[in-house]
Formats: C-alpha cells, sequence, structure tokens
C-alpha cells in the first residue's frame, strides 16, 4: 500500500504546474499586448503630430512675407504648435513618449521659445521682419532633431527593444501554453485513469480480482442474448468450498482469504479463455461457459474443476485438503432464461454436497420437482394445520385367533388440494421440515387422546391408541410433557397411550431415545418399536429400551406365503423376550391362519377392518361390522 | 404638376425658413459653426456662435480627469446636447466634431444624448486659450463614469472645436 501523499503527489504536481502556466500565460500575454498598444498608439503618433504641426507654423512663416498667408493665420498656427507641445509635456498618455531620447529636453527648449516669442504672437500686428527670421530660425534649428525622434519612434533602438521584447514574450507564452496543454491533457489522463480504476473496482472482487456478482450479472445478461440470437447454448457452474467455514474457524481469516485466492487462481485455469468466471459469494464461485458443443464438455469442465482442487493448498506452513462441489445447468435445455438457470445450478450444487465422492452434479429436472413439491407442502403446512385439513385414521389391532380388539392404529393423512394424500411418514417429515413438529405432535396427541377417550373411558373397549411421533420429536425431551398434558386434559388413563417409535430413530440416536423411552415409561405409557424388520432389525435395542410390544412390518408378513422361516424366527424371538408382536398387513385369512400357526397373537389388517374415520370405528367396537367380512 | 411645384415650395419656405432672425446673431468673432440637419439659423452658413452666445445657453460643470491633464479639473460649458437641441438639431442621428488643426471625431447621437457631453469654454475658472486646446474643448466625463475613459472616447475628445456638422 502507497502512502496518500505518494499517490496524490503527481496530482499536485500536475495542478501546480497547469495553475502556474494558466497564470504565467496571462501576465505575459497582457504584457505583450500592453507593449504593441504603447508602439502603435503612442510613440509613433505623437512624435508625427508633433513634426507636424511644427512644419505647419514654419511654412505659414515662409508664406507671410510673399502676403499668402495673414498675421492671424500665423498667430493660429503658432498657437496650433504650442498647443501640441503642451498635450505632449502633459498627462499619462503621452508619459511614455516623453521617457525617450532627448524628448523631455527637446520639449523644454521649445516650451522656452514659446515663452521667449509669446509677447510680439499677442499682438495684433505682425512684428518686424527681423523678429520674424529669428523666430524662423530659433525654431527650424529643432527640426533635425525632431525629425531624429520620428525617425526612431518608427524605427529606433527602443522600438526593436519592444519588439524583441514582445518576440521573447510569445516564446515564454509558448512554452507556458504547451504546460498548460500538456499538464491539461495529464489531468485528462489522470482522471480517466482513475475512473477506470473506480469502474474495476465497483465490478471486481477486491480479493481474488475476479469479477464480482453485479459484474457477473451484466456477463450473465450478454451471455444470455448472444446465445439467444445464435442458437448456441451455454452452461453455467456453481462452484462451492466444501466446509469453508471450518477452515476460517479452524485457521483465521487469512488462511481462508488465501484459499480463496487460490481457489480464484485454480478455477481460472480450468476454463477457456471465453469463460467467465467471477465470486459470486463468500466461498461461492459461478462460471459462465459459452459456445457449447454438447453437455460432455459441461461434464468435462464440472469433472476437471473438482480434481484441479484435489492437489492440497499450501499456506504459510499449513496444506490444505479441500474439496468443492459443482452444480451445473445449461441454458436454455433447462429454463427458458439465464436467471432460472443459476438457481437450477445452485440447486444441483446442494445436491452435489451431499455426494461423497465426485462433486460434481448436473441440473435434473426429478430432483428439482421434489425439491418444489417440498417447498410447497412446508409452505401450506402451517395452514393445513390450523384449519384442520389433516386427519387422523383408526385400525383396530386385534387378537388374530378370536379377532378381539386389542388396541388401535392411529394413522395420519394429509389430503393437499394440488399433491393429493400423503401418508403419515411425509406429514411428519413435513412437519419437521416447517419448524412445526412441535405444534404437529400436539395436535396429534391431544386428537388421538381425546379419540381414545371416547371409547376406553365409556367403557367401549379397553384398547390403548397406537400413536406414532416424528424422529426429531421423538428425542426432543418436551415429548414427555406434551404427551402428559394430552393425557391429562382427555383424561385418558395412561395405559391407554401407546407410543410407536421406528427402529431408525432408535438407532440413529440410541442415547436420546433411551432418555425418552425412560420418561414416557415413568408416566406409565407404552412404547412400541415400530416397522420392526424394515431396517436394521437391531435386537440389541429390544434388550435395551423399555418395549413392550412389536409391530412387525407388513413386508414380511406379505412373504408369509413363500417362506415362513424368518416370521418363525421373529416369533420365537418375541415369545424368548416376552414381548407381544402386531403382524401389520393382514389381508387374507390364509395369512392369519399361517400367523396363529407361527405362535403371533395380535394383527392389523384389511381382512379385518381398513383404517376408518373415528364414527365407524366407534361403530365397529360396538360390535357390528358393517364394512368388512 | 405645376400646381405641386409651387405647393412644394411653399411648404419649404414656411417649415425651413432660411431666415436668420430665428436666432440671435454673434456681434464677436465667431468660434463656433454648425451646419447640416438644421431647422433654426442665424445665417446663411446655418448658425454661428461667439463667445457671448455660447455663454448665454444653460451652463454645467464637469469635474474630471483626462489622458491629457494632470489631477482633475472642473471644466465649465454649454451640454452638446443643449446645444444641439437651441440651434434645431434634434433630429440629428451623429455629428462630427472637427477642430482648428483640421481634426475631426464623428459621434452617434446616443452618446451625447446618454451622458452629460460638455462644450467646455473655461477650465478651473480660467478662458482657455489655444495653446491650452481652447477656446472650445469637447469634455466627457470620464472619471464620473468609468466605462467611457477608453481610447475610442478619448478620441471623441476634440480640442480646439470650431465646426459641428449635423447629419
Amino acid at each position: 500500500m502507497r502512502s496518500p501523499l505518494v499517490r496524490l503527489l503527481p496530482l499536485l504536481i500536475i495542478v501546480v504546474v497547469f495553475a502556474v502556466s494558466s497564470v504565467v500565460s496571462l501576465q505575459r500575454n497582457s504584457e505583450a499586448s500592453q507593449l504593441i498598444a504603447i508602439s502603435m498608439k503612442n510613440g509613433a503618433w505623437s512624435a508625427t503630430e508633433l513634426e507636424s504641426e511644427m512644419q505647419h507654423f514654419l511654412y505659414s512663416l515662409e508664406l507671410l512675407p510673399a502676403g499668402l498667408r495673414n498675421w492671424m493665420d500665423v498667430k493660429l498656427r503658432y498657437d496650433l504648435f504650442w498647443s501640441r507641445v503642451r498635450v505632449l509635456s502633459k498627462g499619462e498618455e503621452n508619459q511614455e513618449f516623453r521617457t525617450r531620447a532627448h524628448v523631455q529636453s527637446v520639449l523644454d527648449v521649445l516650451e522656452a521659445l514659446f515663452e521667449k516669442y509669446d509677447t510680439y504672437f499677442k499682438q495684433a500686428v505682425a512684428p518686424k521682419p527681423e523678429i520674424l527670421e529669428a523666430t524662423y530660425d530659433d525654431f527650424s534649428e529643432l527640426l533635425p532633431v525632431i525629425r531624429e525622434i520620428n525617425v526612431q519612434s518608427f524605427n529606433g533602438e527602443s522600438t526593436f527593444l519592444r519588439l524583441e521584447r514582445i518576440q521573447s514574450l510569445h516564446q515564454e507564452i509558448s512554452v507556458f501554453l504547451l504546460g498548460l496543454l500538456s499538464s491539461g491533457t495529464a489531468l485528462i489522463l489522470f482522471i480517466a485513469r482513475q475512473s477506470a480504476r473506480n469502474r474495476r473496482l465497483a465490478l471486481h472482487d477486491s480479493l481474488t480480482g475476479l469479477p464480482n456478482r453485479s459484474y457477473f450479472n451484466e456477463q450473465l445478461t450478454s451471455a444470455e442474448a448472444r446465445a439467444f440470437r445464435s442458437s448456441t447454448r451455454m452452461a453455467i457452474h456453481v462452484v462451492d468450498v466444501n466446509d469453508f467455514k471450518l477452515v476460517n474457524d479452524q485457521y483465521g481469516h487469512a488462511t481462508g482469504d488465501q484459499l480463496l485466492i487460490e481457489v480464484a487462481n485454480r478455477l481460472s485455469h480450468c476454463v477457456r479463455r471465453s469463460d467467465t468466471v467471477a465470486r459470486i459469494g463468500g466461498d461461492e464461485f459461478a462460471i459462465i461457459q459459452e459456445d457449447l458443443e454438447g453437455a460432455e464438455a459441461v461434464a468435462q469442465l464440472g469433472e476437471r474443476i473438482c480434481s484441479e482442487m484435489q492437489a492440497p493448498i499450501t499456506i504459510g506452513h499449513e496444506s490444505l485438503h479441500i474439496a468443492v462441489s459443482v452444480g451445473a445447468s445449461i441454458y436454455p435445455d433447462d429454463a427458458a432464461n439465464a436467471a432460472q438457470v443459476i438457481v437450477n445450478a445452485d440447486q444441483a450444487m446442494y445436491q452435489a454436497k451431499l455426494r461423497k465422492t465426485l462433486r460434481f452434479q448436473f441440473f435434473d429436472r426429478s430432483i428439482n420437482d421434489r425439491l418444489v413439491r417440498k417447498q410447497m407442502l412446508v409452505a401450506d403446512f402451517s395452514s393445513a394445520l390450523e384449519n384442520g385439513e389433516l386427519t387422523l385414521l383408526y385400525q383396530p389391532i386385534v387378537a388374530l385367533s378370536t379377532q378381539q380388539v386389542k388396541g388401535v392404529d392411529g394413522q395420519v393423512y394429509w389430503y393437499h388440494p394440488v399433491f393429493g394424500r400423503l401418508e403419515a411418514e411425509e406429514v411428519s417429515q413435513i412437519a419437521e421440515y416447517a419448524g412445526l413438529a412441535h405444534a404437529y405432535i400436539e395436535w396429534l396427541m391431544s386428537t388421538a387422546c381425546e379419540a381414545c377417550a371416547s371409547w376406553y373411558c365409556s367403557g367401549l373397549a379397553l384398547a390403548p391408541i397406537y400413536i406414532d411421533v416424528t424422529p426429531l420429536c421423538y428425542i426432543d425431551s418436551h415429548l414427555a410433557q406434551t404427551v402428559e398434558h394430552a393425557l391429562r386434559s382427555s383424561q385418558l388413563p395412561s395405559e391407554g397411550l401407546v407410543i410407536k417409535v421406528s427402529e431408525a430413530v432408535v438407532v440413529k440416536h440410541l442415547n436420546a431415545a433411551r432418555t425418552a423411552s425412560a420418561s414416557l415409561d415413568r408416566l406409565g405409557v407404552g412404547i412400541a418399536l415400530d416397522k420392526f424388520g424394515s431396517g436394521f432389525a437391531s435386537i440389541k435395542h429390544l434388550h435395551e429400551l423399555p418395549i413392550q410390544l412389536l409391530k412387525v412390518d407388513r413386508s414380511l408378513t406379505h412373504a408369509i406365503q413363500r417362506d415362513t422361516r424368518l416370521l418363525y424366527v421373529i416369533a420365537q424371538l418375541l415369545a424368548g423376550l416376552n414381548l407381544k408382536g402386531v403382524v401389520e398387513g393382514v389381508e387374507a385369512e390364509s395369512e392369519c391362519a399361517a400367523l396363529v400357526g407361527l405362535g403371533f397373537a395380535w394383527g392389523q389388517g384389511s381382512l379385518f377392518c381398513k383404517p376408518v374415520e373415528l364414527s365407524a370405528l366407534i361403530y365397529f367396537l360396538g360390535g357390528s361390522l358393517p364394512q368388512s367380512r | 404638376m405645376r400646381t405641386i411645384s409651387y405647393l412644394a415650395v411653399c411648404v419649404l419656405l414656411l417649415s425651413n425658413p432660411v431666415a436668420a432672425d430665428e436666432l440671435p446673431r454673434p456681434l464677436g468673432t465667431v468660434i463656433l459653426t454648425l451646419t447640416g440637419q438644421l431647422t433654426l439659423g442665424n445665417s446663411h452658413n446655418g448658425v454661428e456662435l461667439d463667445m457671448a452666445l455660447l455663454q448665454a445657453l444653460p451652463t454645467h460643470r464637469i469635474e474630471t480627469e483626462t489622458p491629457w491633464t494632470e489631477g482633475k479639473v472642473a471644466y465649465l460649458g454649454v451640454l452638446l446636447s443643449d446645444l444641439l437641441r437651441w440651434a434645431g438639431g434634434e433630429d440629428a442621428r451623429k455629428v462630427k466634431l472637427v477642430a482648428l488643426n483640421n481634426y475631426s471625431a464623428t459621434v452617434p447621437i446616443q452618446e451625447i444624448r446618454s451622458y452629460p457631453v460638455l462644450v467646455a469654454f473655461k477650465a478651473d475658472g480660467k478662458m482657455m486659450r489655444v495653446r491650452d486646446k481652447g477656446p472650445i474643448w469637447v469634455i466627457y466625463p470620464l472619471s464620473d463614469y468609468p466605462e467611457l475613459d477608453t481610447p475610442k472616447i478619448h478620441s471623441h475628445m476634440v480640442w480646439q472645436l470650431r465646426h459641428i456638422e449635423v447629419r
């Protein structure tokens, strides 16, 4: 960084030269003009007038004796001549003239002569001829000197000196005008350079020197126009440094900055000259790849970027290994305008981030559609919850041999106006994405508990309700509180509620699940392991958690026709651990018979009753079963 | 045709009388003559003035410096515009001022009407002789109106004025 003084010094010098040149050329110019004016006006004219008045006077004296002039004429000429001498002797107009050689002395002599002969020229009649001759002689004696002054005024030394001075002044003016011109030019260049620099600063990222986001957008608009006109294709790549925040946190921002500079260098190295690389965010870069031959070129560039970044980056003593995620989208294939192409590429980049190996991903419309669907559902979830668009259905769990109702499985669904019916699993996912899982569970618990109380407390059936909660809610410390509140307000005994927890949650967050299960157990609420056999089927957890019941996934039920060994093992396991099992998806009598044969006690499925609304369930519990059988 | 000619002569006689009786005649030496577009006159040469006639007109005083004098001098004289009006030269467009040595300057009438331009006959209370740029000197108020202090106006300040031609 140069100091401000060093930066300003050239400008200061230029301005000083400009100012001095201006002032001096103005001064020299006015001096020259004055000299020219003096030479033109006063000197020559005054000298000529003096000589001519003298000639008139002497001539009238000459003509007087011959009677060609009268005495009045001569007197007038005498006065006019005298008047001229006085004009020259006084006032600023002829000041310069009086300073010339001999002028003042001649004027003095003339004044003395006028005084001397004044008495004769006052009289009405002409004096004697001798007097007139003496007058003539005295005055004409001065004629050569006056002639000399007159000639000098035009050609004299002083005139030459003045002319020379004027010439040299003009040369000086030329020099200073040159200074004026060059410093003026320099100023303009200086301003032009400064404004170019300002423009560059405004359009480029100061850290990496790459175009910034606004310049990138400009470039993108013109690239889009070019592609549109020439019917060619272009690709946008969005490049993001993975875990850049960790680098910043671990090594400091200076190292982070150095890393970004190196990433920028490598990116610039990867692309063709005609492509644009820009830094569009903290650790996010974008590339415009124009004039595409085909999609292979896009993949090549994306893969090349990923592999270029694999080489370790050395900053100071540290050698950093980084990876980038690259997403690409093609105009006009993926979208009708460039702005959407960037959004696509950005989405593809996020997809790439999820991958473990090669972090390059083309924009995928199906991914996009899923994302769009998810976004819409998330946006609509809050109003769905408030407006009662969620519905809880009930499916009885029965004893396989007696078909006596042993419980009721609660199943949520959401009928969305655009996407139709969404099942419980997706509803709870959306609730979590929307950040409304807690409100959702509150609604679910109170609805389920109130429904259950309606048959449980009226003595219709001592069948508890089975409710599943979202994975995050299960491990949340608020769950027990929510459950307790729902039980109390619905006055449902705690044994009337069974919480289903999916195997996946237990496996992933074992410690939290253990704590949550313990507090639910303390409340007296039952815990059932849901979807057993669809995932990890970890036997260890059956022992570690206070589980009373296990729901066997419907995928295993359907296999019973071909092979019963797996279900046999599960039945033995349940018997050994003293756990009850509920088999899901029992649809046929033969399945039911086989299950009974294997030793399973309870089941649910369309064979007994489909999931139904509360009123239908109450009807079912009442003993009549109009819709099935 | 003849009738029209007679009428024209009559009109001329009535409107532009050569009659010299309209203005008083000079009794002393004539120092200033006016000729040209004048509706009045006192001789067959137009208007002639001696010093007495000139001094009989309303006088004004101007104190000013000039390039040919040192310090301020008080000039007494008659306004050139008054003199023109007195001699019937109100419709003049310009006047040519001629000096004893035949120097002359032509002055537009606006200049005379816009500024108090003096036909001066006294400087610092004294009559001016020919040797002192007299007997009459056209004086512009240079000190009171700085815009007049230019070489062009200086050339209009005719000294030893002897004749005014009205155009």
